[in-house]
């Protein structure tokens, strides 16, 4: 019983992963250019955040989550509102970077739930598969709405799993 | 040091060439596969897709193969990674030569995203629980995945100097990345050695086959009888190809699909260019795309200042070697060029504008139906005073229903009072002239176009006419894309699963 909840916690995690950085990706093209700066910005500087998600001593699941979240929301904020002011990037990059935390450190947090590294990568990437598929589709379907709201939903929803995990 | 950590420094080593193989692998695969099976969006997320369901086989696999089953699979992988991209090209245009099933492309991609992906996603798994050697497993996740990430970066980098190149560089540092990938994962020398010699010799006229087997994908998949292949680079958004028929005609495709035709390129440039142009004689005038430039000397005689703005350096380039010469351009001190993304370009620049021509392909992407919404159209109409034109192609003609030319059309009319139409026979499409104020008349289009297309195969709709072909049109907007999906599904379907 316990894998099959690691293994959904991975899969879950990989879908939130690649809906928030699509999310991110499409923020910013949206807002402030499709150029491929914006690309490279995002894909750096989240791989910058799993990287030093890797290596921080301790982060859990909640925060690191919620940290993603928030760095979200407020680069949401900033971009919807100020997208051409000169700290703009520098502030969605160190948001997207902050996202990345967890990314990081959710590989380390599994494996010390007795999770094999292959069996992690295999659902967090199926994960991230369907994050791929579902945001594609659920954007061109609803659009700026689809950005509001479900990196949210998946953030609530990965947060509550978190707590249904404790008691055990 | 001890027999360790320089065990431990190999396994690095080979991690970061792992990460960088698989970057590269991920470019050139996901650029390839979406060319050969025409790059709508729908065809993106799949090739996409299809290489992360590599990389999860990978990891599945991993740790359940024997070692020495893991050995002979990679070997055989990585030798048929030297009949890259010529064997999957060529097992394409057979596939189309046999019927075009799309279940045989789907079982091509499928197969090669693993061949593709999946060994590299083997490495680490097995390298985090191989053998003891006093590191805790947590102790060798956190260096091997964060080497393996910084290869990847190093793969980015290596992708960044490829671009507007033809793909033979890339390939060949590739096959360099593999070689020692090899070495370092088996430590054979004999394999390696005969990998090394097997690069070297595929190396040699690499060009030529790229060329020649990208070729054949024309004449067999996009039945193209005798055409020849003039240029093929990947730019950072696309591949960019221009091919050319025995009557001396060119194309212009970008990711598989046809962006232009040199034969229709006047009739395009006349309607979306010259007589906008010609009709508002603009103090100031925009224009967002047309990489190949050719539209710039149908404005300029009509304007005191002229802008065009271009998102890719890659079609800038084959647009000057193949379609409008950098001399045609030359002493015309009136016009500039930015290489910047329309939005970008208009959200930034405070100038204001009297004209501005939308020559931007269909919408087919994300990216370009951002292009064709209502609040793309809106930022269009804040830089302009209130007889200010945009100039629109449809992708088609216009008629009552839901299809894109209806729904541009619509997105048009929610940024701007007046819309008229140009149903053109000659253009096989409709052509939108929008504004708050139209500073011309039907009489006006009708007399500076007789010379080009007669009363009987143009159609003029009014901006009074308008409505009436949009009551079952839903407005493109960014809240509504639902165009790209249906449309590139539609698309794809038809044309590898459709009996028909």
């Amino acid at each position: 019983m316990t894998k099959i909840k690691l293994s959904l916690t991975a899969f879950f995690t990989g879908w939130f992963f690649a809906v928030l950085q699509f999310s991110f990706l499409m923020l910013l093209q949206i807002n402030i250019s499709s150029a491929y700066l914006t690309y490279m910005v995002i894909t750096l500087s989240w791989m910058i955040g799993t990287v030093a998600g890797l290596w921080i001593p301790r982060l859990s699941m909640p925060l690191g989550v919620g940290l993603g979240t928030v760095s979200y929301y407020i680069v949401y904020t900033l971009v919807s509102y100020n997208p051409f002011s000169p700290i703009t990037l520098p502030v969605a990059s160190a948001g997207v970077a902050i996202a990345g935390l967890w990314a990081g450190h959710f590989f380390v947090t599994m494996l010390d739930k007795s999770m094999t590294t292959d069996s992690i990568f295999f659902h967090e990437n199926n994960g991230f598969i369907v994050g791929l598929v579902t945001f594609f589709a659920g954007f061109t379907q609803i659009g700026r709405p689809f950005l509001l709201y479900v990196p949210l939903i998946l953030a609530v929803g990965l947060f509550l799993s978190s707590r249904a995990e404790k008691p055990s | 040091m001890n027999r360790f950590s320089a065990q431990l420094i190999k396994e690095c080593v080979l991690l970061f060439l792992v990460g960088a193989c698989l970057s590269v692998a991920q470019f050139i695969m996901i650029r390839d596969f979406v060319a050969i099976l025409y790059g709508e969006e729908v065809v993106i997320v799949l090739v996409t897709a299809a290489f992360f369901t590599g990389l999860s086989i990978g990891y599945l696999l991993s740790r359940k193969l024997s070692k020495s089953l893991f050995k002979y699979l990679f070997l055989a992988s990585i030798f048929i990674h030297l009949t890259f991209p010529f064997s999957y090209r060529y097992l394409a245009s057979y596939i189309s030569d046999n019927g075009d099933s799309g279940v045989m492309y789907m079982t091509l991609m499928f197969a090669y995203a693993l061949l593709f992906s999946s060994m590299f996603a083997c490495f680490l798994p097995q390298l985090v629980h191989g053998e003891d050697d006093g590191a805790s497993s947590r102790q060798r996740l956190k260096i091997f995945y964060s080497v393996e990430l910084a290869g990847f970066v190093m793969g980015f980098a290596i992708i960044g100097w490829s671009w507007n190149q033809v793909l033979s560089p890339l390939l060949m540092v590739y096959w360099t990345l593999l070689t020692a990938v090899l070495y370092l994962a088996v430590k054979d020398k004999v394999f390696t050695g005969i990998f090394a010699i097997l690069a070297i010799w595929a190396s040699l006229g690499l060009n030529a086959r790229d060329m020649k087997s990208t070729e054949l994908l024309y004449q067999y998949k996009h039945g193209k009888e005798n055409i020849e292949l003039l240029y093929s680079i990947n730019s950072p958004y696309q591949k960019v190809e221009v091919l050319q028929r025995p009557d001396g005609g060119k194309y212009l495709y970008l990711d598989g699909l046809q962006n232009l035709n040199s034969s229709d390129l006047e009739v395009l440039n006349h309607y979306i260019a010259k007589i906008p142009a010609k009709l508002t004689r603009p103090e100031r005038a925009l224009i967002i795309g047309n990489g190949t430039l050719s539209s710039v000397s149908k404005v300029y005689p009509y304007t005191k200042k002229l802008t065009s703005v271009e998102l890719d350096p890659g079609v800038l380039k084959a647009g000057q070697k193949y379609f409008t010469p950098p001399e045609t351009l030359e002493g015309l001190d009136r016009w500039n060029l930015t290489i910047d993304d329309g939005k970008h370009f208009l959200k930034t620049s405070k100038e204001k504008f009297d004209l501005v021509i939308m020559d931007i392909p269909s919408p087919l992407t994300v990216q370009e139906a951002i292009l064709h919404t209502a609040e793309f159209y809106s930022l269009v109409r804040s830089r302009m005073d209130e007889d200010g034109v945009i100039a629109v192609q449809l992708s088609g003609p216009l008629q009552q229903n839901n299809r894109t030319p209806a729904r541009v059309t619509a997105a048009l009319s929610m940024a701007f009072k007046q819309v008229m139409v140009l149903d053109s026979e000659e253009g096989d499409r409709s052509f939108a002239y929008a504004s708050d104020n139209l500073p011309f008349t039907k009489a006006d289009v009708r007399r500076v176009s007789s010379d080009f297309e007669d009363e009987d195969s143009l159609t003029i709709i009014t901006p009074e006419e308008i409505p009436y072909y949009l009551t079952k049109a839903e407005a493109l907007q960014i809240d509504t894309l639902d165009l790209v999906l249906r449309r590139g599904w539609e698309r794809f379907m038809g044309r590898y699963f459709d009996d028909d």
